[in-house]
């Protein structure tokens, strides 16, 4: 069980190649051929045979292989045939070979640099700093062209919440009331990890009529201190809140 | 705005300094910090960045960073678990192809998509969509050829995701050459990049491809 099955299986994991010369990398590091006098034959064959297993395996395959494909057994090729001096006007094998190998060293060495790129402190990934979405960036991120919400658009998307939850009044038990800076107090909290929320996200928490009547009345108080500000993209859009200044 | 007296002392301009840093969610240049503090000295300011830069290192859960051309408080990678936690957030991904077509782009801008293709011998254009999109590449303009493509360079978001205070940051080639000649395959972390060198080398060769 532990052996390690022939080839076949443990390659599988290397068959995500990014293309066609980064699988002929891959098959000269591994075989430690000479990139810089590639011998064609042999690392066309092992091209050839990498295809074969990626077309076995049903592995999406750019067309790019395919060109590779051509161009190796067409340097193979001409390569055994006798060369006719002078009337050729086809490229010469060997400088084909040459470009090849000059081709393959370019592309390690930015392959490389992906990666030292890779290693190093990402932002966000292995560093952090001040989170940039405030309500600047948001109205100058120009995807929605935004305009100021009046207090009947807030009304109307309050009616349709009351519509939502309605019904709830004999239900009313919980004697834990939300009040409303409790409701203020989530808001800024929710605000604090991500700037911008739609009207509709705050009151997808909402159970029931106090709670939705907490929420309306925390938003119409943080709108009115200037903790966030309320826009929407038109008539009838939804409302969204951004986060102003937040400490 | 409250103006300082004259020539207040270091201590009083790395505090400015210090609040301007925190609220500041781009890095602060020299140029801007110098024209919002235009009422003191080079000296002073000099000295009261190194104040920062001292008081921000090493342990410290807020370093501060030179990136893309300024300053930038930035927390300490060794606690990015605890951080993470905090924001909930899965860290940006970046694909190979992506990644390798902005290293392309960042060595050999202006660039063009055909010349980026030539290198990594397959079609980049979804990567290029992708990082034009997350910004960390613009077109700078336009190839005096048929056709006229579009000539690509990295932005300063690109100095930002990867930390970078200039372009000359990069691993140079040649530093890049020395890795993949010393260890073949897998070139190890190794410590490209720390120490930095004043200018990167282009390619020797006069390649004129296309």
């Amino acid at each position: 069980m532990n052996e390690k099955p022939e080839n076949v299986l443990f390659s599988l994991p290397l068959l995500k190649f990014e293309g066609p010369l980064d699988l002929l990398l891959h098959l000269v590091r591994k075989n430690q051929l000479d990139i810089s006098d590639i011998p064609i034959a042999e690392l066309t064959a092992q091209y050839l045979e990498y295809l074969d297993l990626m077309r076995t395996l049903n592995v999406e395959m750019a067309s790019e292989f395919l060109v590779m494909a051509s161009t190796l057994i067409y340097i193979k090729s001409r390569s055994l045939l006798p060369r006719h001096e002078g009337i050729d006007d086809e490229p010469d094998p060997e400088d084909m070979k040459r470009e090849l190998s000059r081709r393959l060293m370019e592309y390690e060495k930015y392959k490389e640099a992906a990666s030292q790129l890779a290693e190093g402190p990402v932002l966000n990934r292995d560093v952090f700093k001040r989170m940039e979405m405030t309500e600047q960036d948001f109205l100058s991120s120009g995807s929605l062209e935004l305009t100021e919400v009046s207090f009947a658009d807030l009304l109307t998307a309050f009616k349709r919440v009351l519509d939502r939850v309605g019904g709830d009044l004999t239900h009313d038990i919980s004697i834990d009331r939300l009040s409303i800076s409790d409701a203020m107090t989530f808001l800024v909290d929710r605000l604090t990890r991500s700037p911008v929320l739609t009207f509709n996200e705050v009151m997808d928490e909402v159970m029931t009529k106090s709670e939705a009547v907490s929420f309306f009345l925390a938003v119409l108080e943080l709108a009115k201190i200037g903790t966030i500000g309320l826009y929407q993209a038109g008539p009838f859009e939804e409302i969204t809140l951004v986060a102003k200044a937040l400490d | 705005m409250k103006r300082e007296e004259e020539s207040g002392p270091v201590g009083r301009l790395s505090s400015i300094i210090e609040s301007i840093l925190l609220v500041s969610t781009t890095p602060l240049t020299q140029e801007r910090a110098r024209k919002i503090l235009h009422h003191y000295d080079k000296k002073s300011f000099d000295e009261a960045i190194t104040v920062l830069q001292n008081k921000y290192s090493g342990e410290s859960g807020i370093l501060m960073e030179r990136v893309a051309g300024g300053y930038q408080l930035r927390t300490n990678p060794a606690n990015q678990d605890y951080v993470r936690a905090l924001l909930e957030s899965r860290p940006p991904r970046l694909s190979r192809a992506s990644l390798e077509t902005v290293s392309i782009i960042a060595y050999k801008q202006p660039i063009t998509r055909a010349e980026i293709e030539d290198i990594r011998g397959v079609d980049s254009q979804g990567a290029i969509k992708t990082l034009m999109e997350r910004r960390l590449i613009k077109v700078v303009g336009k190839k005096e050829m048929p056709g006229r493509p579009f000539l690509f360079g990295t932005t300063k978001e690109f100095l930002e995701l990867f930390g970078l205070e200039s372009l000359s940051f990069l691993p140079s080639i040649s530093e890049l050459e020395e890795i993949l000649g010393s260890n073949g395959e897998d070139a190890g972390p190794g410590t490209a990049g720390d120490e930095s060198e004043p200018g990167r080398e282009h390619e020797g060769g006069g390649e004129s491809t296309d």
